[in-house]
């Protein structure tokens, strides 16, 4: 199979992805305890005030009917209004999601500034005492928790030096950089980490392989052999552990634009959640949920670029 | 003459261990020295020592002078201008030798770069007759196939394009048909004495198999627990074997020392490189042995202008392979 016929093929598989994502949102948000209706209006309003508004937003249907005319929906990403501002739910997230891409985006580019040298470094000085430093730095950096890192760089490099905005986001994609680079840096940290420690572990096992052994008996130059033998091989292992940190770098992105004060759609989902606004929190999620087997999509044709015996499996 | 290589003494100590322990030979331009010897002999070891392949764990001492000159003593930036165009070397194992996420093409064309600042569509040319001149069918066709879609005779030929491409003077060539059919192992080893032929390449050849060293090489040093035990013009070996190992191996072989097979049959195993018997290695495992090949290790010693043997019992050797013969 081409690498056209597999990207069209996961393209596919997504959509059963969402779907399921859908039903489970659905199924959770009924699941909630507290009645919205309640929640908007306060405990004192009155019975006729409350049954409209359940019929606006057709709490008073049969949970069926519901569900159908919610399926309908997402399948044609109708998502709806808010229940709490009163705006298109896609205009919320399309707002807000600009920046949060550009937050994970950073902070994954700088994960991999990061951990790519710091691994290199230690692998082939494996067992030293370079090496020896690197892994500890590692071990403290996994065991902090992510607000607590941003707390640390927001109060020194922010507060106390005045490097960088204590918060909140820039005009423009420029001074947005600059803007984000503390956050994403926060964000980029544990992640760092976690691909250092695998990739060091890769580089060492490559770089103690027939193959490399070979590419040196042909002559090449050191700085040939590392980075194309010796790199290329490693970072297979990875790119995929660097697809299953998606997730936690979502829930990263939530904890830090927070922490940050950063007008994301991880924001926006703390803030729904709490205001109980189902209309958000769904469509939020079905977006979440695409854009998510989007990165899978990328990752697997990056590996695929990598690596062709994958695509012979 | 001077010799193109000259190994001197040659030793590697991992550890407690000394897998190479002492080894000489000396190789002309032109010609094919077999390296024959069991498992573990210490084969491989030699021919990556003389590269400085080896682990930072690894020792190695004495000498190799390559056209006069120590590649041991070497700084790396040196030898690594040698490796590829000098001295080309084919592994073992085709399968693990190759890069797995490369097109064979690229891996050609590398050393091409590297070597002869060949690049682009001229460095693709080459590779494509480089392919052709080791035998791989569509040759234009392979060069962005992988390792993974070559079958093992395809492989190893691959390697042999790859360690061809710099142009080396000398071929170090690691059993290069151990584990192919017959028919492949024949035409892989012709295309290895075409080449001797026709670019006046030297080659040092790894092998199991008598047979194979019957047929391609002009001398040969039979390799036990990382010493010679000896050397000479093949032909020499053949009629009068100089050491009750090198006997040991011919009898070994049915039908005379001509069959292809692979080593087998001298009862007991080498000994473990890290306890090495004070005596002759052999002693151990040796029918001829006296008491005297049990306490110091016999030196090389000649038995003609190029033949050498460190065995005590040489000429009772050469008897029983008369009487056989
Ligand atoms: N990296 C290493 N560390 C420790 N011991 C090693 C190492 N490489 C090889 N040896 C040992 O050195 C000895 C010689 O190994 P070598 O690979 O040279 O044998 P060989 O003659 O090529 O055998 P084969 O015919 O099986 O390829 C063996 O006993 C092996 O176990
Ligand atoms: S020196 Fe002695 S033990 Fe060694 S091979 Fe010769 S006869 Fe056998
Ligand atoms: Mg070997």
């Amino acid at each position: 199979m081409g690498i056209v016929g597999r990207i069209g093929l996961r393209l596919l598989q997504i959509v059963p992805t969402v779907a399921l994502v859908a039903v489970l949102m659905f199924a959770l948000m009924r699941l909630l305890p507290g009645d919205p209706a309640i929640q908007l209006l306060g405990d004192r309003a009155t019975d006729a005030s409350l049954a409209r508004l359940r019929h606006e937003m057709g709490f008073d249907r049969s949970v069926s009917a519901q569900f159908w005319s919610y399926l309908e929906h997402v399948a044609t990403l109708r998502l709806g209004d808010s229940i709490t501002m009163h705006v298109p739910v896609t205009r919320l997230i399309l707002d807000r999601l600009p920046i949060t891409l550009m937050l994970t985006g950073m902070a994954t580019v700088l994960a991999l500034l990061i951990a790519v040298p710091l691994a290199f470094v230690a692998a082939l000085r494996e067992g030293g005492a370079v090496d020896l430093a690197i892994r500890m730095l590692g071990q403290v950096g996994l065991s902090m928790p992510v607000f607590y890192l941003g707390l640390i760089l927001l109060i020194t490099l922010a507060a106390g030096l005045g490097w960088f905005p204590v918060g909140g986001i820039g005009g423009g994609f420029v001074e947005n950089l600059y803007y984000l680079f503390l956050p994403a840096l926060t964000l980029a940290l544990s992640l760092a980490m976690v691909l250092m420690r695998n990739l060091r572990e890769a580089l060492i096992e490559v770089l103690h392989a027939e193959f490399v052994q070979f590419a040196t008996a042909k002559g090449l130059r050191r700085r040939l052999v590392l980075g194309r033998h010796v790199l290329r091989n490693a970072l297979v292992p990875t790119v995929t552990l660097l697809g299953l940190q998606i997730g936690s770098l979502v829930g990263g992105a939530v904890i830090t634009e927070s922490v940050f004060a950063i007008p994301g759609v991880g924001r926006l989902m703390i803030d729904s959640i709490f205001a109980r606004d189902y209309a958000v929190v769904q469509g939020l999620t079905i977006v979440l949920a695409v854009l998510v087997s989007l990165v899978f999509l990328l990752v697997d044709t990056v590996q695929g670029l990598l690596d062709p015996r994958q695509e012979a499996a | 003459m001077t010799s193109l290589l000259e190994v001197r003494d040659l030793a590697v100590q991992i550890g407690p261990a000394r897998p190479v322990d002492g080894v000489s030979f000396a190789l002309a331009r032109g010609e094919v020295l077999g390296i024959v010897g069991e498992s573990g002999s210490g084969k491989s070891l030699t021919l990556r020592a003389i590269l400085k392949l080896l682990p930072g764990i690894a020792r190695t001492s004495g000498a190799a002078l390559w056209q006069g000159r120590d590649l041991l003593a070497m700084p790396e930036a040196e030898i690594r201008r040698l490796r590829g165009r000098e001295i080309g070397m084919i592994f073992q194992e085709p399968m693990t030798a190759l890069d797995p996420v490369l097109p064979i093409g690229l891996q050609i064309t590398e050393s091409l770069g590297e070597h002869l600042a060949l690049h682009g569509a001229a460095a693709r040319r080459r590779a494509v007759e480089l392919l052709d001149l080791v035998g791989i069918p569509g040759a234009r066709r392979r060069l962005d196939s992988f390792p993974h879609e070559f079958s093992g005779g395809m492989r190893q030929r691959a390697m042999i394009a790859i360690a061809l491409a710099g142009e080396p003077k000398l071929l170090l060539a690691d059993e290069p048909t151990t584990a192919l059919d017959v028919t492949i192992q024949d035409q892989i080893l012709r295309l290895l004495l075409r080449l001797r032929d026709e670019l006046a390449m030297s080659v040092i050849l790894v092998t199991h198999d008598l047979g194979i060293v019957a047929g391609t090489c002009d001398r040969v040093a039979v390799l036990y627990a990382g010493r010679i035990m000896e050397t000479g013009p093949t032909g020499a070996i053949y009629r009068t074997p100089g050491h009750a190992y090198t006997l040991g191996l011919m009898r070994s072989v049915p039908h005379r020392a001509l069959a292809r097979q692979r080593l087998q049959g001298i009862p007991g195993v080498p000994p473990d490189p890290g306890r090495m018997p004070p005596g002759c290695r052999f002693a151990p495992r040796c029918t001829l042995a006296v008491a005297a090949c049990h306490q110091a290790p016999p030196p090389l010693r000649p038995l003609g202008p190029t033949h050498a043997t460190a065995c005590l019992r040489a000429e009772a050797v050469a008897g029983m392979a008369a009487v056989a013969a």
